[in-house]
């Protein structure tokens, strides 16, 4: 229920902005998942593909390694900032609990900001690595001479993305702690004559 | 400033961030990269210079972020994950537990027993004991309680059958261990085979005296089923037993390694699934995509894992631990024992991924130092994470089984029925710490 001292407005450009791109960044971070869920099945039919030809040709498939770890890369980076988004990484909640609600946004706060400092460095040390080997024109040794580029690409794309969401989930956390996110509608509450976002 | 003091600050500091809610793989990297910046950039004997540290923490960071995913050997863990997801949607996991139901329907404790053998054949396939607490949970626990069972038998039979997720191959935390220990991860997988069967016989016994000196809380089934039923139901479990036949055989006879099996597994399962009409391409869709985003949270901690192990490492407080226990003058016995009783603690407040990563760097090193197996070690570790599972006050598998009856069974009462099963825990650890062979039986057999 509206509290007496709050009214709905419809949003400013800004807030409908915000949530027109929030909703974009949903769509791609979705696309992402798919595309690493197709990542997870050609690494198994790839896998599958050199034991049937081993055992019934004596043979194999070319740069197994290679391509299954590049697959890897895709099928285990694309997805963080979905599930950054759901907020499904694994915590422990055993002292959480004796927290009350105002305590309980302080410490979504708290996540965002550890997930930060996790997240930046990481896609600096990729970004940096990207860079060197795009430079270098580097590559994997094997019959293919596949280039080192594209794991790397994905690594910095997936942990971009999940900048960006975990910046975003900052900006709602923030939001909510002061009062103006409704946890229950999912909507921005404006309180009576407070500036609009 | 030495480096031991920043590694102590850094273990406290990831304890305080864990219990406050942040997410461990939060926790590791972040504690796990700034610790390492400020002992690159702060070398003793020198004064702080933070340039000094940025580009070696980067090339450490992107080695541990990078390297450690484009593994073609962890490609296992998905592959599993997934051919346990499309598994359960074609119903090859609980076929076991309706097979099993049909032969000991007539037996007092049946349902119970025909629930643990189900959950052990789900192990089978899943490799994770939540999935298999939740999954069997929602089939055996209201068909249990519709029978007449007691509550108490009915949700602890699936909580404790629910552990046998981690030590019967395939196990998530198996790969885990077996990733940081540098420990063959097939050796792991035919370890876990004696201790899982144990357990599994150990938890029947518990049923078989629980309804023996307590008849009424199990009565038995007025339905009876004749040879046909009987032969049919048999037959519908046939696809669960040739993927495990295929998974640990192949893995046995030295025919695939861990990760072909579990690529194998994928395609069998899915082509079973289409083949027999059995999955919709809805419910395949909903597997892939579960399945990348599981593997995501749970590479992300284990990269995080990585950074605080190598953190630790830099640190040198592992060694400083080894020497500490090395002049304090224990027996070897006294060191486990001290050992199982910091996972029994930590197993009653965290999860088990979160324990075995935060352990290890400390635990492996010592463990090494008194010479003992760790293959052996690995199946002790892992029984302990799955006592904690079912140990309060968290006890993971019992707040599943519990959010799956809802509030008709209330939490005490399960933890109050899973006390007999873990006083069977116990001495089923007390059996693998004093006989070895037990675990060590079928790798060394192989290998």
């Amino acid at each position: 229920m509206t509290p007496p001292s709050a009214e709905r407005r419809a949003p400013s450009r800004a807030v409908a902005a915000y949530l027109r791109a929030r909703a974009g960044l949903g769509r791609i971070e979705t696309g992402l998942a798919w595309i690493s869920a197709a990542c997870i099945i050609a690494a198994g039919v790839y896998i599958t593909l050199g034991i049937v030809l081993r055992a019934v040709f004596n043979s194999g498939v070319v740069d197994e390694l290679v391509i299954v770890g590049e697959l890897m890369v895709a099928a285990i980076v694309l997805p963080l900032a979905l599930v950054c988004a759901q907020r499904g990484f694994i915590a422990v909640e055993v002292v959480s609990g004796l927290f009350g609600a105002r305590g309980q946004k302080s410490l979504d706060l708290l996540s965002d900001l550890v997930g930060l400092f996790a997240v930046v460095p990481l896609l600096a040390a990729g970004g940096l690595a990207l860079s060197h080997v795009v430079a270098d024109g580097s590559f994997h040794f094997g019959m293919l001479d596949l280039p080192k580029w594209p794991g790397y690409a994905a690594f910095v794309i997936g942990y971009l993305m999940f900048l960006i969401r975990l910046v975003d989930l900052l900006v709602l956390d923030l939001l909510r702690a002061l009062g103006r996110f409704s946890d229950a509608s999912g909507e921005f509450r404006l309180e009576a004559g407070e500036p609009d976002l | 400033m030495d480096y031991a003091t920043i590694g102590a600050v850094g273990f406290s500091l990831s304890l305080v961030l864990l219990l406050l809610r942040v997410p461990i793989g939060f926790t590791l990297v972040a504690v796990g990269t700034g610790c390492t910046l400020v002992a690159y950039s702060w070398r003793q004997g020198m004064g702080f210079d933070l340039g000094r540290g940025i580009n070696p923490t980067l090339g450490l960071i992107e080695a541990h972020g990078y390297e450690f995913v484009h593994s073609y050997s962890l490609s296992m863990i998905p592959l599993f994950i997934l051919a346990g997801h499309v598994a359960y949607h074609a119903r090859i996991t609980t076929d076991i537990y309706h097979a099993v139901r049909v032969w000991l329907a007539r037996l007092p404790g049946g349902l119970a027993i025909a629930s643990l053998i189900g959950c052990a054949g789900f192990s089978a396939i899943t490799g994770s004991s939540l999935a298999c607490a939740s999954s069997m949970g929602r089939i055996c626990v209201p068909e249990m309680l519709k029978y007449g069972y007691s509550p108490k038998l009915a949700t602890a039979s699936v909580a404790a059958g629910g552990t046998l997720g981690s030590l019967i191959p395939p196990s998530v935390l198996f790969i885990m261990y077996g990733l940081f220990t540098e420990t063959s991860i097939s050796k792991l997988f035919l370890a876990g085979i004696g201790p899982g069967i144990l357990s599994l016989l150990g938890f029947i016994v518990t049923v078989m005296v629980w309804t023996w000196l307590r008849p009424e809380i199990a009565p038995r089934a007025a339905e009876s089923f004749g040879r046909a039923d009987r032969m049919q139901a048999l037959g519908r479990a046939w696809p669960a037993v040739a993927l495990v036949a295929l998974v640990v055989g192949g893995i046995y006879t030295g025919v695939f390694t861990a990760t072909e099996a579990a690529a194998v597994s994928m395609v069998f399962v899915i082509l079973f699934g289409f083949l027999s009409r059995r999955l919709s391409a809805a419910a395949f869709l909903a597997s892939v995509k579960d399945t990348a985003i599981q593997s995501a949270a749970l590479f992300f901690i284990a990269v995080g894992a990585k950074i605080f192990v190598s953190f630790v490492s830099l640190t040198g407080v592992t060694q400083v631990l080894v020497d500490m226990v090395a002049h304090a003058g224990m027996s070897d016995w006294m060191v486990l024992g001290c050992i199982v009783a910091l996972y029994l603690v930590m197993g009653m407040f965290l999860d088990p991924l979160g324990t075995i990563l935060l352990t290890l760097p400390f635990v492996v090193p010592l463990v090494e130092s008194m010479g003992l197996d760790l293959i052996w070690f690995g199946v002790i570790v892992v029984k302990l994470l799955e006592i904690g599972l079912i140990t309060p006050p968290v006890g993971l598998n019992v707040f599943v089984i519990s959010s799956v009856t809802g509030p008709e069974v209330k939490v005490h009462a399960i933890f109050a029925g899973v006390s007999r099963f873990l006083i069977m825990e116990i001495v089923v650890l007390v059996l693998l710490l004093t006989f070895p062979a037990i675990s060590l039986l079928i790798p060394n057999g192989v290998f």
